[in-house]
């Protein structure tokens, strides 16, 4: 039987993290980065991911399904 | 028309003065009404076009023997075909305006056929010619005393000529890029290394936005090697930017001054524009700006953050594509204002504004179809770490 609270390992800007399955949110990639969203606008933020031959980007609200050893980026790209 | 040789070199003026119809059209050297016999063994007229290089009256051939041609393969007066002896490709082109329907290369074992471009030229000339002459006596290319020559100034935006353009007849391609007027708004490290890449490009003017002056730490974020004295002079960027390129070209225009409402509407007449500015509420204003007016626009951006356990840095770089009509996009640009002391203000990574700026000009160049370009997307997203680059389409991915 599928556990759905089954935990994930993943990593987010390199750092291994263990998280509920079965799937993650923007904000909560976010979170596991260590980034405070409090008091800004999570539009500053892109979060990608990739697993595998597979990769994607998240958008604020927005969730993907977990897989073991997924890898996330979270972080802003808006220097010059 | 009257034979006018002054001001031109003693090869193009011998060849007028041999009788021959000669038209200088920009890069390229023309000859007109040189006969040759056909595949049916009937004589018939082409222009042999060959890359011209002059400077200051002094031509120079550069060791390239080929020409192209707008007669069909040529054949010898028992109708044989000369193609294996000196036709290099029949690949139709268009060069100098005109349809070329083969290249010639046929490289003699007398050096001097590239002693100059009289030399060039009429040893082509001669050979069609002679085989003509075996079917129809005296038909010739020259008439003695009534040679001509016509020239086409194409205006060029460059200070000196890219000769390689127009020797690979790449000039076609390169027409694409002809925009009238292109801006970039930022002249930081990315900005700064679109420039650079712009400037190398035929598009008649080049707008640069920026309030900022140029200081050591900015130097090193620019392509080249500013002095000691540009680095502490205080030099508006945009000012410093425009001496700076305008060696190679002309249409660069310097506007020291932050894009805002008062004075985004000179945005108006650009064919596009490339954004690569920090301050998120300017980078709203600018984009929502060009959205409604239906301007192309790329808006850019990187991002470093400290793993500071591991003391590395992680870096992506982002590449946002905005075609006219496509305001849904600009939504998702970061245009919040960040207040946050970037890593990056403090330490200088030529290498991401570098690619930044490259991989703008290439999606940039994409939109002008000079690139193939096989998938749709509106941005790219590089990721160091993971070495990749993810084309987000204009519905992301949903999970």
């Amino acid at each position: 039987m599928k556990d759905p609270e089954k935990e994930f390992q993943i990593f987010v800007n390199t750092k291994p993290r263990k998280v509920p399955g079965p799937t993650i949110s923007f904000e909560r990639v976010l979170q596991e980065a260590g980034i405070d969203l409090s008091g800004q606008d999570s539009n500053l933020y892109d979060v990608e991911w990739v697993y595998g031959n597979k990769a994607g980007t998240l958008a604020p609200n927005q969730s993907v399904k977990l897989e073991n050893g997924m890898k996330f980026d979270a972080g802003k790209s808006n220097r010059s | 028309m009257p034979a006018s040789p002054t001001g031109h070199s003693p090869d193009v003026q011998q060849l007028v003065a041999d009788g021959y119809a000669v038209t200088i059209d920009g890069d390229y050297i023309i000859v007109d009404n040189i006969p040759y016999v056909t595949q049916a063994r009937v004589v018939q007229r082409g222009a042999i076009i060959s890359p011209f290089y002059e400077k200051d009256g002094v031509t120079d051939v550069k060791g390239d023997h080929a020409v192209w041609f707008t007669g069909s393969v040529p054949y010898n007066a028992k109708g044989e075909s000369l193609a294996s002896a000196m036709v290099a490709n029949t690949t139709v082109a268009v060069i100098a305006g005109r349809q070329v329907l083969c290249q010639f290369s046929y490289k003699s074992e007398r050096p001097e056929t590239l002693k100059d471009f009289h030399a060039k030229l009429t040893h082509y000339i001669r050979k069609l010619q002679s085989y003509a002459q075996e079917l129809e006596h005296g038909v010739s290319a020259s008439s003695k005393g009534n040679g001509s020559i016509a020239v086409r100034q194409q205006r060029s935006v460059f200070i000196y000529s890219n000769t390689a353009v127009a020797r690979s007849g790449l000039d076609v391609y390169e027409n694409k890029l002809k925009l009238p007027k292109v801006a970039i708004i930022g002249l930081g490290g990315t900005g700064s290394y679109i420039l650079d890449a712009l400037a190398k490009t035929p598009v008649e003017a080049i707008h640069l936005y920026d309030d900022d002056i140029v200081e050591p730490a900015t130097a090193y974020r620019m392509p080249g090697a500013p002095t000691y004295e540009e680095a502490y002079g205080k030099l508006q960027k945009t000012n410093y930017l425009k001496d700076v390129y305008s060696r190679l070209r002309t249409g660069i225009e310097s506007h020291p001054v932050r894009i805002d409402q008062t004075n985004v509407a000179e945005l108006n007449d650009c064919a596009f524009v490339f954004i690569a500015i920090d301050d998120g509420p300017s980078r709203g204003l600018i984009s929502r700006y060009l959205a409604e007016k239906s301007i192309p626009f790329i808006d850019t951006g990187i991002g470093v953050d400290k793993l500071s356990d591991e003391v590395k840095l992680l870096g992506r770089i982002r590449v946002s594509a905005v075609d006219a009509g496509k305001s849904v996009l600009v939504d998702r640009l970061p245009t919040a204002d960040d207040r946050e002391e970037a890593v990056y203000n403090n330490i200088q990574l030529a290498e991401l504004n570098a690619l930044n700026a490259m991989l703008a000009v290439i999606v940039y160049k994409q939109r002008l179809n000079f690139y193939a370009n096989e998938e749709s997307f509106d941005t790219l997203r590089y990721n160091i770490s993971w070495q990749s680059i993810l084309r987000i389409g204009e519905s992301p991915a949903s999970p």
